[in-house]
């Protein structure tokens, strides 16, 4: 009975890592080797909608490629704030708030993409308009000629959509992009404490693999 | 491709969505524009509840008047005797062909103030009488059995057994009597309603209960050649209060219509000298019910024609001419739709426009400028272009830019020509030129026929906007909206989601409203009332709790906020 409340306890603990951080951060990978020379241009937005929309952010951090960034700034359309591969700030507080730069395509290029605010950490419940973000490449420093989508028709290569619940939904069109959530630092410790005691209870139960049944441990 | 979603519940809901949009592709209800059979109808707000085959949903009553159970005594003049005759041989084909070659689901029967009840010094005999609402009673039973609404409506004019001397006694003030003043009802109007209310057929039928079952109180009230005032307004609200009190009394739960005045062209409760005043409905003859819920439509039977006379009454002869605009119909009729005061529906229980006229036709030498081409003030000018405007008009005429209801176009067995080509067939009459001034063709049963609005009214009920959807019954959310260097759009996605208790039919119309100067919707279905609209793809219905989503593009180039009031339609724009 000791055993199942302490695998019980473990395992509340390896889902609320995963369930309760904030904010929610992704890391936006793209192998760009195929257009790699390339002078093209990179685009983000982060827009609200239609209707009523509770405020929100996201913050560009840890942006890094081989390729090269103009150094022709500012880029902010909005409330945009900063400037690549330094943090760069877009708020939803306007129609339209991009960041538009032009990019000299190497290799690879990365950077982490977190979200936060108000429609994240505290859902009113009463808005009706979540917010978009958008992340594009083109091969023309223009910003017409899309590059590494398959939506052909709009460009973009990635969008992550912030929903009125607080939740997000990533949505990619790139064979070449990778999304992936990224755990925030607390989210780590606690993952880690519930799997050792899931190891610990192991150790002294054996034949029992309870973690494993419980669906914690892969 | 790949990515690894953090949270999985946001990727459950856009999931559900896809799956149940794609339950709605597959095995959706179709979507009808008219609610068929009708089980009931209730009063919701500004608008008509109507429930068929188990479900409750806003709809409109849409269908014919019929005039011939109206007298069949020998007393019965003009037109009527025929009317009469058709419905003795042919009432359930006549009852069939409304549904079946027009899509209506409602008539409107006028019966007899005059033979439902009389003085001591009547002119009918109890016999007669007796024999009367029992027809009555038998009719409103056949309808409904078919699936019709019923509107019955009290009709007191000469129409309603005649002036003649008749039945061995001579008629008097068309049997009416007791009114304030006379063509506003009185304790003859009180009486009728009670003689057929309480009797024992209609009480074994449960008619008094039956939701299916309305009662249009008294038809037309009016002044005579006097131009109704605010005052005539008053007596009218005062004695229609004491008739509603009365068939109240009488057991009767339906739901009342309650006529507007002066032949119930108007809704304005102002004087009509003051016409383009567009000032409140009915404001001045508005009634309280002694129900619960309250169970009261008002009534209008708008005849747009050029009218001579002592009141201002012609919208053509008064706003026609080089400066008549379509405009003129809220004038005229009443500027309902912007009046937020008013909580009631709207049911025109009688309208025509059509070629019926003393040589046959309408003015169709310049077809195309109607309606000031009309030239001639011996004929009475109807066109399809009025009747074409005039069912756009009441889509969105009623309290709050609701949907009227057409549910009494006169006259479905006023003979060939009106609605019908002929009686064999009832194939709907249409304007197709293929008349000339003075002459008529003649239709398969051999009666003379001439153009009408006949197929007009039948596309309109085939495909009439049901009207805004209540609030609280759909929301609307969105998402972000993504902008695209390509197409230099912002894109994104709306979703609705039916968050009422019963299922509502489509298709389901999404109306933008309130767009910033600058913006517009780039991939619109069209527009309505000026705004656009966007029809949501595959949702033929939405069950309770179903949702829908479909894809949005605006253009802003100024880059302004881009904000919106959704207002969602039913049916066909």
């Amino acid at each position: 009975m000791r055993k199942h409340l302490l695998l019980l306890i473990a395992s509340l603990i390896v889902f609320a890592s995963v369930a309760s951080a904030a904010p929610i951060t992704y890391q936006v990978t793209v192998n760009t080797s195929s257009i790699a020379g390339t002078t093209g241009s990179l685009d983000f937005n982060f827009n609200p909608g239609p209707l009523v929309t509770q405020a929100a952010s996201i913050q560009i951090q840890d942006f890094t490629s081989n390729g090269t960034l103009a150094e022709a700034c500012p880029c902010g359309t909005g409330d945009v704030t900063g400037q690549l591969p330094s943090t760069v700030t877009i708020d939803n507080g306007t129609a339209y708030n991009d960041y538009f730069d032009d990019f000299t395509f190497g290799s690879t290029l990365s950077f982490d993409l977190s979200f936060y605010g108000p429609a994240l950490t505290a859902p009113n419940g009463t808005s009706t308009s979540g917010s978009t973000f958008a992340f594009s490449m083109f091969s023309d420093p223009a910003g017409t000629v899309p590059a590494l989508t398959s939506n052909t028709t709009y460009g973009y290569a990635a969008m992550i959509d912030v929903n009125l619940n607080g939740t997000t939904t990533p949505l990619d069109y790139s064979s070449e992009t990778t999304i992936t959530a990224v755990p925030e630092p607390g989210t780590w410790s606690l993952m880690a404490l519930g799997i050792g005691l899931c190891l610990i209870v192991r150790r002294f139960a054996p034949g029992h693999d309870r973690c494993r049944s419980h669906g914690v441990l892969p | 491709m790949s990515y690894i979603p953090r949270i999985s519940s946001s990727a459950v809901l856009h999931m559900t969505v896809g799956v149940l949009s794609a339950a709605l592709l597959l095995g959706g209800k179709p979507a009808t524009a008219q609610t068929f059979p009708v089980s009931g109808v209730s009063v919701v707000g500004n608008v008509l509840d109507i429930t068929s085959n188990g479900v409750t949903s806003q709809g409109t009553l849409n269908g014919f008047t019929f005039i011939g159970i109206l007298d069949p005594t020998p007393c019965a003049g003009g037109i009527y005797p025929a009317a009469t005759k058709l419905w003795d041989s042919s009432a359930s084909a006549e009852l069939s062909a409304v549904r079946n070659n027009f899509n209506g689901n409602t008539v409107r029967f006028q019966v007899a103030e005059d033979l439902l009840y009389e003085p001591a010094s009547q002119d009918f005999s109890q016999t007669v009488i007796n024999s009367y609402i029992t027809s009555v009673i038998s009719d409103v039973a056949l309808a409904r059995s078919k699936g019709f609404a019923v509107i019955v409506s009290m009709q007191w004019e000469t129409q309603a057994s005649g002036t003649a001397v008749c039945d061995g006694a001579s008629k008097t003030n068309y049997g009416h009597y007791g009114a304030t003043i006379n063509g506003i009802p009185g304790t003859s109007a009180n009486n009728a309603w009670n003689a057929l209310l309480t009797s024992s057929g209609w009480i074994a039928n449960n008619f008094n209960n039956d939701s299916g079952v309305l009662l249009e109180m008294y038809n037309e009230p009016q002044m005579g050649s006097k131009c109704a005032l605010a005052s005539d307004w008053v007596a009218q609200q005062t004695d229609l209060q004491a008739l509603l009190y009365s068939i109240r009394g009488d057991g009767a739960n339906n739901i009342l219509i309650v006529p507007s005045m002066s032949t119930e062209k108007t809704l304005d409760g102002s004087s009509f000298a003051s016409i383009g005043g567009e000032s409140i409905v009915a404001a001045n003859a508005t009634l309280t019910d002694t129900l619960s819920t309250p169970q009261l439509a008002y009534g209008m039977h708008p005849y747009p024609e050029v009218t001579t006379g002592n009141c201002p009454l012609g919208y053509f002869s008064t706003q026609g001419g080089a400066s008549g605009t379509w405009n003129d119909f809220e004038e005229y009729f009443g500027n309902v739709a912007l009046n937020p005061s008013f909580n009631a529906p709207i049911i025109l229980t009688e309208w025509f426009t059509g070629a019926i006229d003393s040589d046959f036709c309408w003015n169709y030498s310049s077809p195309t400028t109607v309606p000031n081409g009309y030239t001639s003030t011996n004929d009475v000018f109807y066109s399809p272009t009025i009747a074409t405007q005039f069912t756009s008009w009441i889509k969105t005429a009623g309290p709050g830019g609701t949907p009227i209801s057409l549910a009494g176009a006169w006259a479905f067995d006023a003979g060939p020509g009106y609605w019908v080509q002929d009686t064999t067939n009832y194939y709907p009459t249409f304007f197709d030129g293929s008349f000339a001034c003075g002459t008529q063709v003649t239709g398969t049963d051999g009666t003379k026929t001439s153009e009408g609005p006949g197929q007009t009214i039948a596309n309109f009920f085939n495909n009439y906007v049901l009207g805004p959807v209540p609030t609280g019954e759909i929301t609307v959310t969105a998402s972000g909206l993504a902008y695209s260097r390509i197409t230099k759009t912002f894109n994104g996605t709306i979703t609705i989601e039916n968050v009422s208790a019963s299922s509502i039919d489509g298709p389901f119309q999404v109306v933008f409203s309130g767009l910033p100067a600058g913006v517009t919707v780039v991939n619109p279905s069209g527009t309505f009332s000026g705004s656009p609209y966007l029809t949501v793809p595959g949702a033929a219905s939405l069950a309770p709790d179903q949702s829908a989503t479909f894809s949005v593009q605006f253009s802003d180039p100024s880059d302004v906020t881009i904000s919106l009031t959704p207002v969602i339609y039913l049916g066909s724009i």
